[in-house]
């Protein structure tokens, strides 16, 4: 039996997956937009923050999101995880809250967009801030699932 | 571009509080924290087995039961819930080996390593369920649970279908109690408490020429293998028989009484050369005959029961050995004797038990009548002691390879001849007996360790014929 199977690649690519999107949610608030704000003039500044956000939330919905959602439902069926299951406390419960949790993420990734086309900056930052907050609780709940 | 600010802007303009990234990070948190509750709820961790219903089942009982998983079974391998209990299991591994525990449509645990837990939460539990080691040939080779709904009414289909499947338990004699989940008797469990194993020390010949020995034949019931109690057909109250042993030359008179109640006995003792017609005959219950030979040559013989059907009388217990000594035997510092066998579990004589008989698939193979006996009762010896084993094959069937692991034979004796002295050059790894075939084998035991013995086909050896030598310095 290959240690490095089919699952394995399935849970790779969730994984990989995850790792990445935060790790890019963390590029840009740490590191890109600050620097943006503060060697770009005001227009440049503005136009770079609106196009790398649009960007992100393209690659989130184009790629991030269709990986996640086919390897997170392909793992939960080889596990045999039924909608029933997921009120049962402990696995179910768990993966029912990280569900809810990232799609808690996800809306709020989508608000922050709209705030930000509506000019609502402040709004915009808090959004995108609760989003990757978010995202690490729903890395912190992945981790208290068993691998599958 | 007018009306835009970025996003350090003081407030005024309408935006949520100052610091957009704070309140960010509090309303995360906080969703974080809830997400989490609700991950862990519906039972707090070290619950007691049984508590009244909490949260929204009102009436609910939930019940905790430790589940071990080693040696290639679950235990408990059955569980019966009421319907409706909400059923958790806390699984640890004890084994070597790592293992891990699946249900079926339901949770699984990681793979886990020895000593460690995990919790399964199975919810209410509506209907029988299986679950098992995923790890590949460990569910194949009975590594399984039964979750069964106990219901009020007459036995469902499945509990019928379970019962029908394994051995009905006769009510007062015969019969055995049913061994649990997974084919064959438990042999990681342990024997009863107060079980003694049967000694494979090999006591020397007692003095004289002349041995006179009565052996009663009758019914017993034994632990053959752990928790598993079976009827045995017996001389002497043992399955095997006990042993006899004399040198070339001796006679045996032995005085074979039939104790049994409903069946006929005879004896016939491979180890003298007389015509059977009267000492081997069958006695009926009651009666008794005196037979008498001579042990012209030396050898690891059999005795059994002489009566028919002899593949029942024989592969029911009715065995033993008569070790003559071959002229100038080495002295050692430990001498064993096993006998192998098969064994049968099921009323004796009982028409499935008769079948397993005919077709070769006993439910354990054995050394002296108990399974992996010596697995939890270790022979003992010292490094650098040199041990003989004395094997007999009993059968009624099975021929026996007798090996033991990180050992080298260097003297190997079989029926009758020395195939093999530690002057020459090669060494031997099996002893190989046919049915009734017997001999020894000698070999010193180099360091401190733990040295397996076994019938080295892995059927047999995986079905209780297996033991251990303890080696200490």
């Amino acid at each position: 039996m290959d240690t490095v199977g089919l699952w394995s690649l399935v849970r790779f690519a969730h994984v990989a997956g995850a790792a990445l999107w935060v790790g890019g949610q963390l590029a840009l608030s740490l590191v890109i937009l600050p620097l943006a704000r503060r060697l770009l003039g005001p227009e440049a500044k503005d136009r770079f923050t609106a196009e790398a956000g649009r960007r992100f939330g393209m690659l989130t919905g184009a790629l991030f999101l269709p990986v996640q959602l086919g390897t997170g439902v392909a793992m939960a069926w080889h596990k045999g995880v039924t909608w029933a299951s997921l009120a049962e406390p402990g696995y179910g419960r768990t993966l029912a809250a990280k569900l809810a949790l990232f799609a808690v993420v996800m809306a709020a990734a989508a608000a922050h967009g709209i705030a930000h086309a509506r000019h609502r900056a402040d709004l915009a930052r808090a959004l995108a801030v609760v989003s990757l907050v978010g995202s690490l609780g729903v890395v912190l709940l992945a981790t208290a699932l068993p691998a599958t | 571009m007018t009306g835009k600010q970025d996003g350090s802007a003081p407030a005024g303009a309408g935006g949520p509080a100052r610091r957009p990234a704070l309140l960010g990070t509090a309303a995360g948190a906080v969703l974080t924290v809830l997400a989490v509750l609700a991950a862990n709820s519906g039972g707090g961790t070290g619950d007691p087995a049984v508590a009244a219903g909490t949260g929204a089942g009102g009436t609910t009982v939930t019940r905790t039961v430790e589940v071990t998983l080693a040696g290639m079974r679950v235990r408990p391998a059955r569980i019966e819930v009421a319907e409706g209990t909400a059923l958790r299991l806390k699984v640890t591994n004890t084994d070597a080996v790592r293992h891990d525990l699946k249900v079926e449509d339901g949770p699984a645990t990681p793979l886990l390593t020895r000593g460690q837990s995990r919790t399964l939460d199975l919810g209410t539990v509506t209907g029988d369920r299986e679950a098992w080691c995923t790890l590949p040939g460990h569910r194949a080779a009975g590594m399984t649970l039964d979750i069964v709904v106990r219901d009020t009414g007459a036995g469902s289909a499945h509990r019928a279908a379970g019962d029908a499947h394994g051995d009905s338990t006769d009510g007062g004699h015969g019969g055995h109690s049913a061994p649990g989940g997974g084919t064959g008797p438990d042999l990681g469990a342990d024997f009863s408490r107060g079980w003694r194993e049967r000694t494979a020390d090999l006591a020397p010949a007692p003095g004289g020429r002349l041995h006179k020995v009565e052996l009663r034949a009758a019914h017993t019931t034994a632990e053959v293998a752990p928790g598993v109690k079976q009827q045995m057909w017996t001389f002497g109250g043992t399955a095997p028989g006990p042993t006899l042993r004399g040198r070339v030359g001796d006679v045996f008179e032995i005085t074979l009484v039939n104790d049994d109640e409903g069946m006929g006995h005879g004896i016939d003792f491979h180890a003298g050369s007389l015509a059977p017609d009267r000492p081997m005959r069958t006695l009926e219950p009651g009666e008794r005959l005196v037979y008498r030979f001579r042990a012209e040559r030396a050898g690891a013989w059999l005795y059994h029961c002489s009566t028919a059907p002899m593949l029942q009388h024989i592969g029911n217990g009715m065995y033993g050995a008569v070790v003559i000594d071959p002229p100038d035997l080495r002295k050692v510092d430990h001498e064993y004797l096993l006998v192998s066998s098969a064994l049968y579990l099921g009323p004796p004589g009982s028409t499935a038990q008769v079948a397993k008989m005919r077709e070769g698939t006993p439910d354990a193979w054995v050394f002296n009548g108990a399974a992996a006996q010596y697995a939890k009762r270790p022979l003992t010896v010292k490094a650098g002691d040199r041990a003989r084993f004395w094997v007999v094959d009993a059968g009624p069937s099975d021929p026996v390879a007798f090996h033991i692991v990180g050992t080298v034979f260097d003297t190997v004796y079989k029926e009758g001849a020395y195939l093999l002295t530690p002057g020459r050059p090669g060494g031997a790894q099996v002893l190989d007996l046919a049915p009734a075939q017997g001999g020894f084998v000698e070999t010193t035991f180099p360091e401190a360790g733990h040295y397996a013995f076994v019938d080295h086909d892995m059927r047999h050896a995986e079905a209780g014929a297996h033991g251990t030598v303890e080696v200490t310095r």
